[in-house]
């Protein structure tokens, strides 16, 4: 079987798996007849297509079809999500302001750029702009930590 | 409609519209000309800065958005043959070859007269025929707009892509999604006992997530490549076309902006398509159809006037039937949403003064972006040479922000990191993204209605199916449904055919 089929192979089996998962929900005592009825509706739509994109998997199988994705390509991408779950974390420890001084640079020193005088300015000149726009004039309260 | 003018010309006239105005603008044409910015994401990213601002100018800000970026699109197009928006890759044929001779401002100059006659006469479209449809939307009962909402989602067809069955298979995601909450009958449902999820998914952390999260994913990958500094030629000449050559372009500006504004119209033909025919209705009728692609004016006011006049088309079923046809026009509905807007005849009754200022405000819109291109189009060519990792915090930072901003929850900031892996996968295995928004918002309005429409049918001892069946305007909706459903065969097929007969240029992704 072609890669890129067994890619959509994994990828229909994980569809029926989450509508069969959430279909075990409607079956519930509690739940109403008008609210199971659409849920099982579009829980049956998410199944039969994830059926159907197995079954042209495995009948089509050594045909390709759209893009291999190699396990390397998700390397930078996942450290960056895992820059940003981080940040995420620390926002709610340290609060926004603090968390972004240390992520903005942070990204950029990954990004691989090494300008001191740009990373500076961009993270400042951001930051700015957002207590300027959110705090100030839309009085938005950003998270707080235990800095600020 | 005059009477309502009045109040609308007082909304347009405060300081928050116009300031909501220029952000539009310039934001949206610095946005276009980014290659990898798409207009959806940079609605969906400057969301958060309209919750303080009046409806109308927050409204306001982001139609023009949407008009300045497909206009800033063409600026990248001409100058570095990187067409910012996929509506642009039509303008790369014949604005690049001018650039290498020389020609740049020249060229600039057409796609900006162009663009803005495009958005000129859609604006006005947009003014004469979205009243009268919209006053048709009060015979609408449940059925009726359960049957809308169904007709918005077979448009998923034609936002699929490549893949049929990936693109359902999206939506049909999203509509999994839009069941997580508070049921129409007001039980909950899939909230897992978790507090956070009882309202629901918000769709603005969810969408910034899946197109703003996901890109700054997608642009990591870049890191340690070196970027080739693409030339930029020199800026000489004159900006705004001669006369005689004006003249000469006007009637094929004037054909493509009508045929623009109807392919905006039909649901599911966006910008890009408009494009591509508009390049070929000039090539049809122009004596030297083989100049086409060398390098001259007619290759860029077709497609730039077309591709413009999409935007006004695109916005009449949004803000009449609420049927949004693209997922920058979903987005737009989303903008819509949060600040209390219901698309349909309410919008042009009891919201007129909003409703006709921001058509009023998209006319000026068009106006301004000819001005500010005009002023610094040439300069946004640097724009397009920001580096990328100067950019990417900057996008992640805002993401989160307006993620929190929306209700200050920081649920919200979870919802949007999720998605934003779901994005990011979405992407990697060519599943479409724009699916699982139109779902997100039409799945829990055709659950309502559903709802509604089977309390209503059970009093006549109907099932909700039979008692469509006794409603004409239903079965008009059903007839249109079966064929929204054809619809993107037949526009999958024009569009191939015209692209195989003018070439291709590979664009950003999503319009």
């Amino acid at each position: 079987m072609h890669k890129t089929r067994i890619q959509d192979l994994v990828i229909g089996i994980l569809v029926m798996a989450l509508g069969i998962f959430m279909w075990t929900y409607t079956m519930g005592p509690r739940v109403s007849d008008a609210n199971k009825s659409f849920s099982r509706f579009v829980l049956a739509l998410f199944i039969g297509l994830g059926l159907i994109l197995t079954v042209i998997s495995i009948v089509n199988g050594k045909k390709p079809r759209g893009k291999e994705v190699s396990i390397k390509e998700f390397r930078n991408p996942m450290i960056m999500y895992l820059l940003i779950i981080v940040y995420v974390l620390l926002m709610t420890k340290l609060g926004f302001f603090s968390a972004s001084i240390l992520f903005m640079p942070a990204v950029m020193l990954y990004m691989g750029y090494r300008k001191p005088i740009p990373l500076v300015c961009v993270t400042a000149g951001m930051l700015a702009f957002i207590y300027v726009l959110f705090v100030v004039q839309l009085k938005v309260k950003l998270p707080d930590g235990i800095l600020f | 409609m005059l009477a309502n003018m009045s109040g609308a010309l007082s909304e347009l006239l405060t300081i928050d519209a116009a300031i909501g105005l220029l952000i539009g603008v310039v934001g949206g044409m610095v946005i276009g000309a980014l290659p990898g910015l798409s207009a959806t994401m940079g609605i969906a990213l400057l969301i958060p800065i309209t919750y303080g601002m009046r409806p109308s100018a927050a409204i306001l800000m982001l139609a023009a958005i949407y008009t300045s970026a497909v206009y800033g699109g063409s600026i990248s197009a001409i100058l570095i043959h990187t067409p910012g928006t996929p509506s642009s890759a039509a303008t790369c044929l014949d604005g690049y070859p001018m650039t290498q001779k020389g020609e740049a401002i020249h060229a600039i100059g057409i796609s900006t007269v162009s663009s803005v006659i495009g958005g000129v006469i859609s604006s006005f479209a947009l003014l004469l025929i979205a009243p009268p449809l919209a006053r048709l939307s009060l015979k609408f009962g449940a059925s009726e707009y359960f049957l809308i909402s169904i007709f918005g989602l077979t448009l998923i067809a034609s936002l699929a892509g490549d893949n049929m069955v990936k693109g359902l298979i999206a939506g049909a995601f999203g509509l999994v999604v839009g069941l997580v909450g508070l049921a129409a009958d007001g039980q909950f449902r899939y909230t897992f006992g978790i507090t956070g999820l009882m309202g629901g998914i918000s769709l603005i952390p969810a969408m910034i997530g899946l197109f703003s999260v996901s890109q700054v994913m997608i642009q990591s990958d870049e890191r340690g490549k070196k970027k080739e500094k693409a030339e930029v030629a020199e800026f000489k000449g004159r900006f705004i076309p001669p006369a005689k050559e004006f003249l000469g372009l006007l009637p094929i500006i004037l054909e493509c902006s009508i045929v623009g504004v109807f392919i905006g119209i039909l649901p599911g033909a966006g910008g890009d398509i408009a494009s591509w025919v508009g390049l070929n209705i000039a090539k049809n009728q122009s004596k030297h159809p083989e100049k086409f692609g060398t390098g001259i004016p007619e290759g860029i006011s077709a497609p730039e006037a077309a591709n413009n006049a999409v935007t006004g088309g695109a916005l009449i079923p949004l803000l009449t039937l609420g049927i949004p046809g693209s997922s920058t026009a979903a987005v737009l509905m989303g903008g819509l949403t949060i600040h209390g807007l219901a698309p349909g005849f309410e919008l042009f009754d009891k919201y007129a003064d909003i409703t006709y200022c921001v058509i009023l405000g998209f006319l000026m819109a068009n106006i301004l972006m000819g001005l500010v291109g005009w002023a610094a189009g040439r300069y946004l060519t640097k724009v397009s040479q920001v580096p990328i990792p100067l950019l990417l915090p900057c996008i992640a930072v805002l993401s989160l922000l307006g993620s929190y901003a929306a209700s200050r929850n920081i649920t919200d900031v979870y919802v949007a990191v999720v998605f934003g892996l779901i994005g990011y996968l979405f992407r990697k295995y060519g599943i479409p993204t724009a699916p699982v928004v139109l779902a997100l918002i039409l799945g829990p309005m055709a659950d309502k209605y559903m709802y509604q429409g089977s309390i209503i049918a059970s009093k006549s001892d109907l099932s909700f199916f039979q008692y469509m069946f006794t409603r004409p305007l239903s079965i008009f909706f059903m007839i249109l449904i079966i064929a929204a459903l054809f619809a993107p065969l037949l526009s999958k097929a024009i569009s191939s055919a015209y692209q195989k007969k003018n070439g291709t240029i590979e664009a950003a992704e999503d319009d």
